[in-house]
């Protein structure tokens, strides 16, 4: 009976130790919402140089972005904060700084020279009273169409520059017997396709009014209309199956060849890639209506305030993994995003991507998405208004407009 | 090892209850509390204290969404609770009869309730879908034009959730039901029979009102629901398309978390608690009064 005891009491000791044994190791838990094949490649490229660095990564994948960032926020308001958490470029974090909730990174920014590396409206959209609190850790652009290159060929159009070519492909697709146009149908999503047509259609000035001075009158104004009208036009054309439909799902309706057109941001590319297709000749990219630029959207990696000082050292070793060129550029390509650190080496990057790099780093030619300019409340308002036209049965194009100028001052 | 003495085993009960009401009090009821309480501040992302009035309340009210969702809560109600509570009891009535294998058939038709709510979402959205579900089936079994598109309509998808919660549902409601019905005296059903009343006139009038009871507990299970709809409607619609699908528990957790709209989303939550309390108290009032009656 005392030997069972005793012998029981040692195991349980020496377990203990055993458990001690790898308290000196780097964990970091980082919450983020890549999940697909290629986001998933690419958060191997990071977890491996993290690994490299002598740190251990603890990946916590949430499908879906608004999942991931309501997980992260709980866990942090509740007292566990994860290392890291990944949001998009722009206002989601103001709360969370102002509460105080987020380490302030103005430090390592200064001593790793982040104004020389990185682009600086992606910084600045991350910088509050001069302090720096998200770091930049993918650059996108928004208002891309995709096309499946030989049907493109097989009904004997080029890439579609303007929206009247687009349609002709459209109906000559249609008249082929294939899915003109495959959107994805999560209102997140028909939002990014909305905001791509305005651009190209209503052009820069129209659009700046819009997202930046979230000016109503802009939004009742004769070019946001031909937007709407041409977006809606656009609506005839995609296919029964839409609604609801992931991005994933209707990227590979266009890569099986079922389809002819998608919409997306850059980050298909990741998704053609790892199935193997390549640009120019499985597949084509254009802006329509190029001329008036590109939609800057991106990632940004927020670093809780830290729970103790095993965690403050996890996350200055995240922060060297996240700002190592190599690394990020690595990222990037599987991926399919733009790689943002200058410096990296761009001989890799497909045509479509360099296309994306080219834009992003010109002020001129580069505007930001409404995501990253309205707070999340008029995100939302006006994504529901977006959501409620682009259905069958919904909002005519008059009730959208009234619906959109109202959302822009939801709070 | 412990004296039990009535005095000292109704103590240990109450002891035994006190961290369970505290745990009811506090977190329970305080929260609900505390929840009314934030959707009279401008809380967003994060609850604060900054006093607004009803401004939520306002915004509620003026939400189209808003209004979408609780038009689809009553249709809901007024669709799924009669449909399942008939399909349930004609289930449960013709498994009474005592038919051969009757383990079995009760195990099938529970079936669909062991599955979550998700999962159902899911298979009732594929074997919906326009383009590769039971329309292409149909299809492809010669139909050429068969095609069934009620999931991505506005006016129509709200029936196609219904349905999957209709057929997620019908076993439990059939398994309480038949619980009552093997309590029905075999003496009525042998009355029944000599007095030779028709099948569903029996059904209609002497036995449904003898199993009240199990009524009851059924009503009450749909009745949750009903209130608590959100799994399914996220797997099977999202929510869409548009906002056609729209119920008051994504709403409120829509509005919650990505939305950053905390304060707005507390406004719904207790509107929909003082709907409930609007149903439910009535009823008990009701129940106690009759019962009160009786004795």
């Amino acid at each position: 009976m005392i030997f069972k005891l005793l012998f029981t009491a040692t195991t349980a000791v020496a377990l203990c130790f055993a458990a001690s044994a790898n308290a000196d190791e780097i964990k970091a838990e980082v919450i983020h919402q890549w999940t697909s094949a290629a986001e998933s490649a690419g958060v191997k490229v990071l977890a491996q140089k993290f690994t490299e660095l002598g740190g251990s990564w603890v990946d916590n994948a949430i499908s879906g972005g608004p999942n991931a960032r309501a997980t992260a926020v709980n866990r942090v308001v509740g007292g566990n904060p994860p290392a890291a958490m990944l949001f998009n470029t722009g206002a989601q974090f103001i709360e969370l700084q102002e509460n105080e909730l987020l380490r302030d990174l103005t430090e390592t920014a200064t001593a790793d020279n982040w104004q020389e590396k990185m682009p600086q409206a992606l910084l600045n959209s991350g910088t509050v009273d001069g302090k720096i609190w998200a770091l930049p850790i993918s650059g996108n652009g928004a208002n891309w169409f995709w096309f499946n290159k030989p049907i493109l060929d097989k009904i004997g159009v080029s890439t579609p520059k303007t929206w009247d070519e687009v349609f002709a492909a459209l109906d000559k697709a249609k008249a082929a017997g294939l899915i003109p146009f495959a959107p994805s149908g999560e209102p997140r999503w028909e939002r990014l396709m909305f905001n791509a047509v305005v651009l190209g259609v209503a052009g820069r000035e129209t659009y700046d009014a819009v997202i930046y001075k979230r000016d109503a009158a802009a939004v009742r104004g004769d070019k946001f209309k031909a937007a709407v009208k041409v977006f809606e036009k656009l609506k005839d054309y995609a296919d029964a199956g839409s609604p609801g439909r992931s991005w994933p799902d209707s990227t590979n309706l266009v890569i099986s060849g079922k389809a002819l057109m998608t919409q997306g941001g850059t980050w298909l590319n990741g998704a053609f890639a790892a199935a193997g297709k390549s640009a120019g000749s499985d597949y084509e990219c254009a802006i329509i209506g190029a001329d008036q630029g590109m939609i800057i959207s991106g990632d940004v990696f927020l670093f809780p305030e830290p729970a103790d000082d095993a965690m403050a050292k996890a996350q200055d070793l995240l922060l060297k993994t996240f700002t190592d060129i190599p690394t990020q550029t690595a990222f990037a390509v599987a991926n399919g995003t733009i790689p943002i650190l200058k410096g990296a080496d761009t001989s890799k990057l497909n045509s479509c991507i360099a296309q994306a790099s080219h834009y992003f780093s010109d002020a001129k030619l580069a505007t930001a998405g409404d995501q990253m300019m309205f707070p999340p409340a008029v995100v939302g308002a006006v994504e529901d208004a977006i959501t409620r036209f682009w259905s069958k049965g919904g909002l005519t194009a008059d009730q959208f407009i009234e619906a959109y100028a109202n959302g822009l001052s939801a709070s | 090892m412990f004296a039990t003495s009535p005095s000292n085993s109704r103590l240990q009960a109450t002891l035994t209850l006190v961290p369970v009401a505290f745990v009811v009090l506090s977190v329970y009821v305080g929260g609900v509390l505390w929840a009314a309480g934030i959707s009279f501040t401008r809380s967003s992302m994060l609850p604060n204290y900054r006093f607004a009035g009803f401004t939520q309340y306002i915004n509620l009210f003026s939400n189209a969404r808003w209004h979408v969702s609780l038009t689809n809560m009553a249709l809901f109600a007024v669709i799924f609770i009669p449909v399942t509570l008939f399909i349930g009891y004609s289930l449960a009535a013709m498994i009474n009869r005592g038919v051969r294998g009757e383990n079995a058939l009760r195990t099938i038709y529970l079936y669909p309730f062991a599955m979550s709510f998700i999962v159902t979402g899911l298979v009732w959205r594929w074997l919906f879908d326009p383009n590769y579900g039971i329309a292409d089936v149909a299809r492809k079994l010669g139909f050429e034009n068969a095609s069934f598109d009620w999931i991505v309509n506005a006016d129509t998808a709200i029936f196609t959730i219904i349905f999957a919660a209709v057929w997620h549902s019908s076993g439990l409601v059939m398994v309480v039901l038949l619980a009552g019905l093997r309590g029905v005296d075999d003496d009525l059903w042998k009355a029944i029979r000599i007095e030779g009343i028709p099948a569903w006139k029996a059904h209609l009038y002497i036995i449904v009102p003898s199993i009240g009871a199990s009524i009851t507990t059924a009503l009450v299970l749909m009745c949750l629901t009903v209130v608590r709809l959100f799994d399914v409607v996220v797997a099977m619609t999202g929510g869409g398309p548009g906002i056609a699908t729209d119920v008051p528990a994504k709403f409120i957790i829509d509005h919650m978390f990505e939305r950053q709209q905390v304060g707005l989303a507390s406004a719904a939550a207790t509107t929909l608690l003082l709907l409930v309390l609007l149903v439910s108290v009535p009823l008990l009032y009701l129940k106690n009064r009759r019962k009160g009656a009786v004795e």
